[in-house]
């Protein structure tokens, strides 16, 4: 589904492809992807924006003041400060708080790919290549996990566990997230709950995906001929399996992204996700909602950011598809 | 509880599928046949967006454009919740009475959920029958039947659209459940009054016996969804008999 222009390789094109690497085509494949590059930049932009949050916003997280309540943009409130996009019921300057909404936000994304990514691959490598009851086991709990529908499960799940004050969370785990994401370790409970439910359910497209790829490639004479060289299965993983299934991983580690930002924002909307005074793109529009009326610029603070991410990610795994497909590659 | 607001929800699922399969099967052809036209560059740049879009996002920027501007403007405008409005009202400029609980009253009410969920479901299917008529349409039997002198709209129509429906069929179960989640959602941000809205309300109050009996209720309908592609999937492929 391109949406840039189809590739067409020239001759001379042609010959540069045979001498270069895969990566080096795919890179460049993707580099051509216009849409995809400005993408890639404006994400980079958010991620470098979220994480200096405390540098660039002018007001500190917390900081409210109800006489300064329900400013609109660029006003100026009782204490002589602009307002960039106005303030809240309380007064919390919305900028500010947009701010460090995408620090969570984003981070919670990214975190709950990776963790879903790597559980995904790496059971999915033990299962396709040890096959017999080790594939049966991972295998049916996948399918048990994938009978239910998505989004209900994650929502009771996320109410059940968050809501309880009794779930053990390790110590070192809200340390990690309260450092990555600049929050106390009271608050970076909850959020690392909410990451684990996120991953909890996300590992299953990966873990298909990885499975598949290597049922196919283990049956690759290249594959025996390692073998009968004498490499232990674990290099023969490392080496063999992994680089080849490697590129459609690539490809849905975006929707797994965009999916794990969606799906936070979805939670934290209804209420069920991260709450505040943690801020997120979805808390910080479950407020705006209430106000929708009197203030409409209000839900336009969190949703756009939102929105412009999204279309982002998508854009790039889609520059990524055109780029690593080997299909394309005769064309 | 459940059964006074099953109709609500599958009204709302119904109509949207529906709506959006009518819609979203032209719009995917067209883009297929006129391949980097004007209309595909629009239509696949649209459905991106529309695919990226959480559908709670969409819903409030169509409050926020339908309800909120369009009322502060003065101009006829749609209602931004629930199924049916508390006392009669009038719509401005047109001057019509709409009574509580009418039928235009609650199609009025109606229009802005299923709007949400129609979207979504055009965006991703349009973009999929996209793909598989382009797929279809560089057979070898789609030049046959060209090269014979069967007309192009009959080629279009008879020979790529059915065979690019068959891989559609499939993908049509796993989109009722999320459809499902969808309504959830869409059903929250307007307060419709659906079952979506009870899972979420049965959620917060920590009311766990109706949540469990909502998420056995999905979860019947997706099967009696994986039924149905089942059947149709028998339907679009003659190749494949129902025994």
């Amino acid at each position: 589904m391109a949406t840039a222009a189809s590739p067409t390789v020239s001759v001379e094109e042609g010959k540069r492809e045979q001498s270069e690497t895969q990566w080096a085509i795919a890179f460049r494949r993707f580099r051509r992807h216009r849409l995809a590059m400005i993408s890639l930049f404006v994400l980079v932009i958010f991620y470098m924006v979220a994480f200096l949050a405390p540098v660039i916003a002018p007001f500190p997280r917390d900081y409210q003041r109800v006489q300064d309540g329900l400013l609109t943009p660029m006003s100026v409130d009782t204490q002589g400060n602009v307002r960039i996009l106005g303030s809240d019921r309380i007064g919390k300057d919305l900028f500010s708080l947009l701010l460090y909404a995408a620090r969570i936000s984003l981070t919670t994304a990214l975190i709950v790919s990776l963790i879903a990514a790597t559980v995904g691959v790496v059971l999915g490598l033990v299962a396709g290549f040890f096959r017999g009851w080790v594939d049966t086991i991972i295998t049916r709990t996948a399918e048990f996990i994938s009978t239910f529908p998505d989004l209900p499960i994650l929502l009771i799940l996320a109410s059940i566990l968050v809501r309880s004050e009794n779930v053990p969370v390790p110590g070192f785990i809200t340390a990690f997230v309260g450092v990555v994401m600049g929050i106390s370790e009271r608050e970076s409970r909850i959020v690392a709950l909410v990451i684990l439910v996120l991953s909890f359910l996300s590992w299953i497209g990966i873990f298909r995906l990885m499975r598949g790829m290597v049922f196919q490639v283990r049956e690759q004479q290249y594959i025996e001929s390692s073998r009968a060289l004498g490499a232990s299965n674990l290099r023969i993983l490392a080496k063999h399996v992994f680089p080849n299934a490697l590129p459609p991983i690539i490809v849905s580690f975006t929707l797994l992204l965009n999916g794990a930002l969606v799906s936070e924002s979805a939670l934290s909307f209804l209420g069920l996700g991260i709450q505040e005074p943690t801020p997120t793109w979805g808390n910080m529009l479950n407020v705006a909602r209430s106000f929708m009326f009197e203030h409409p610029w209000m839900p336009l603070v969190p949703s756009l950011p939102l929105l412009i991410v999204a279309i982002a990610i998508n854009y790039i795994g889609d520059g990524l598809r055109d780029a690593l497909d080997p299909r394309q590659r005769a064309g | 509880m459940i059964v006074t607001r099953l109709p609500y929800t599958l009204t709302l699922m119904g109509v949207s599928t529906l709506l959006a399969i009518l819609i979203a099967i032209p719009i995917g052809v067209y883009s297929a046949v006129r391949q980097y036209s004007k209309f595909d560059y629009i239509m696949t740049t649209v459905t991106f967006i529309g695919i990226s879009l959480p559908g709670f996002v969409f819903g409030i920027f169509l409050i926020l454009i339908f309800s909120v501007g369009a009322q502060a403007a003065g101009w006829p405008f749609l209602p931004s919740g629930n199924a049916q409005s508390p006392r009669d009202w009038v719509m401005p400029v047109l001057n019509w009475r709409i009574d509580s609980g009418s039928f235009a009253d609650r199609l009025l009410h109606f229009i802005m959920p299923c709007a949400v969920l129609t979207f979504i479901g055009i965006a991703g299917w349009s973009r999929f029958i996209r793909g598989s008529m382009l797929e279809v349409l560089n057979l070898d039997y789609v030049r046959t039947a060209r090269a014979k002198g069967v007309k192009e709209q009959l080629v279009i129509l008879k020979h790529a659209l059915r065979n690019s429906l068959i891989p559609f069929v499939t993908l049509l179960a796993g989109v009722l459940a999320s459809i499902f989640g969808g309504a959830i959602l869409t059903e929250t941000v307007f307060n419709y009054p659906g079952l979506g809205l009870l899972l979420i309300n049965a959620i917060t109050r920590q009311d766990y016996n109706v949540a469990m009996a909502l998420l056995f209720i999905n979860i019947v309908l997706l099967l009696i969804g994986y039924l149905i592609t089942d059947i149709l999937y028998a339907v679009v492929d003659p190749r494949i008999r129902v025994s």
